[in-house]
């Protein structure tokens, strides 16, 4: 997992008050779990993050760090959308849903951040 | 007053002349030379009362983990069971199924990729579902990485059961063990670590295992056994342990 890697998949409008991010996460052919994707942990304290999860297939404890890392330096207005079955267990297992503001899709979390 | 001079505290004014103590060697010469000997227990009734008492100091120990377990049985449903050594009250591990991997060594959160790898595949050659894989997945996970985190290390091996379909992870190490107090925390509360982490390894090893079985000591590390199944396994009732369960007429399924 690399925080600090370039982020191409990023939708940024500088008018507008977040910042889409498509991450893939999985276990690769030698069981290493990787996230690719996360937004660099910095000068993102000003906007909101929405995180496209569906391209995450494999989450663990270590990706859940990294999620909440964020989601510190956002000062909570991180929102996690498009979540599969098993990733949305383990967050909410873990007691993280309200924290990551998970919703069902990115309409839902863009709407709930344009409107206050 | 007259100046008197005290020669036996002449270190308090001057600490650098403070007497050394004296070397063992002057205490005890004159005496006749010890050599460090093993200590006998005499034969007969001393042996055997020397047994009988650390009968009674391991008994003593396992009546006190008593409620505790009990403790632990209710607020897991059943799931984490806490196990003590042969002879004990506590439960024994579970019996080790006998196909088995290679013994995978843990040294570093590296390590943990042949462990996940070997787990995959025994998980599909049981033929669980992609969520119980996942959910095994995600315990192996969190129990190596505490093996790591909090026993500099220790090694893994997977067995399986293809007919019957289950699969045991034994993840051993030789750290200093988990304390009762340590495990009272981390189950009954939210984000409780040792070691600055989140703090949820147990909880989600709980919610995502069939059965977790702990052994842990402080002078020979920790045990955990992690195992999945096919087939529902049966949930005890904590409160209403099988036989009294059975004393009430219910039919429980062998």
């Amino acid at each position: 997992m690399n925080l600090s890697m370039p982020v191409a998949t990023a939708v940024a409008d500088t008018r507008s008050p977040f910042t889409l991010y498509h991450v893939r996460g999985y276990r690769d052919a030698n069981g290493v779990t990787v996230l690719d994707g996360l937004p660099p942990l910095a000068a993102h304290s000003d906007r909101a993050i929405i995180l496209d999860m569906s391209q995450v297939t494999f989450l663990d404890a270590s990706g859940v760090v990294a999620l909440t890392a964020i989601g510190r330096e956002v000062r909570g207005r991180l929102y996690v959308v498009n979540l599969c079955s098993f990733v949305d267990r383990l967050l909410r297992i873990m007691h993280l849903a309200p924290y990551l503001h998970i919703r069902d899709t990115i309409s839902t979390a863009v709407a709930e951040i344009v409107n206050g | 007053m007259g100046q008197t001079t005290n020669l036996g505290n002449v270190w308090e004014i001057c600490p650098q002349s403070r007497p050394e103590r004296e070397p063992a060697a002057l205490r005890t010469a004159g005496l006749p030379a010890r050599t460090p000997r093993r200590i006998r227990i005499g034969s007969g009734p001393a042996r055997r009362w020397h047994r009988l008492t650390r009968l009674r100091a391991s008994k003593r120990v396992s009546l006190r983990a008593r409620p505790l377990y009990r403790n632990l049985l209710q607020a897991t449903s059943g799931r984490l069971r806490l196990c003590g050594s042969t002879g004990g009250t506590l439960p024994t591990l579970p019996a080790p199924l006998r196909a088995a991997s290679p013994r995978l060594p843990l040294n570093s959160s590296a390590m943990l990729a042949p462990l996940r790898a070997a787990t995959y595949d025994a998980a599909q050659e049981c033929g669980f579902s992609a969520q119980q894989t996942y959910d095994l997945l995600l315990a192996v996970g969190e129990a190596a990485t505490n093996a790591v985190v909090h026993a500099h290390g220790g090694e893994a091996r997977v067995r399986a059961d293809t007919e019957l379909g289950i699969v045991q992870i034994w993840i051993t190490d030789t750290g200093p063990g988990i304390s009762e107090v340590c495990l009272r925390h981390v189950t009954h509360d939210d984000g409780f670590s040792t070691a600055g982490t989140l703090g949820q390894g147990f909880r989600i090893m709980l919610q995502t295992c069939g059965r977790l079985f702990i052994a842990t000591n402080w002078d020979t590390g920790t045990s955990v056994v992690l195992v999945q199944s096919t087939r529902a396994l049966h949930e005890p009732n904590a409160r209403f342990p099988l036989q009294r369960r059975r004393r009430r007429g219910e039919r429980i399924p062998s």
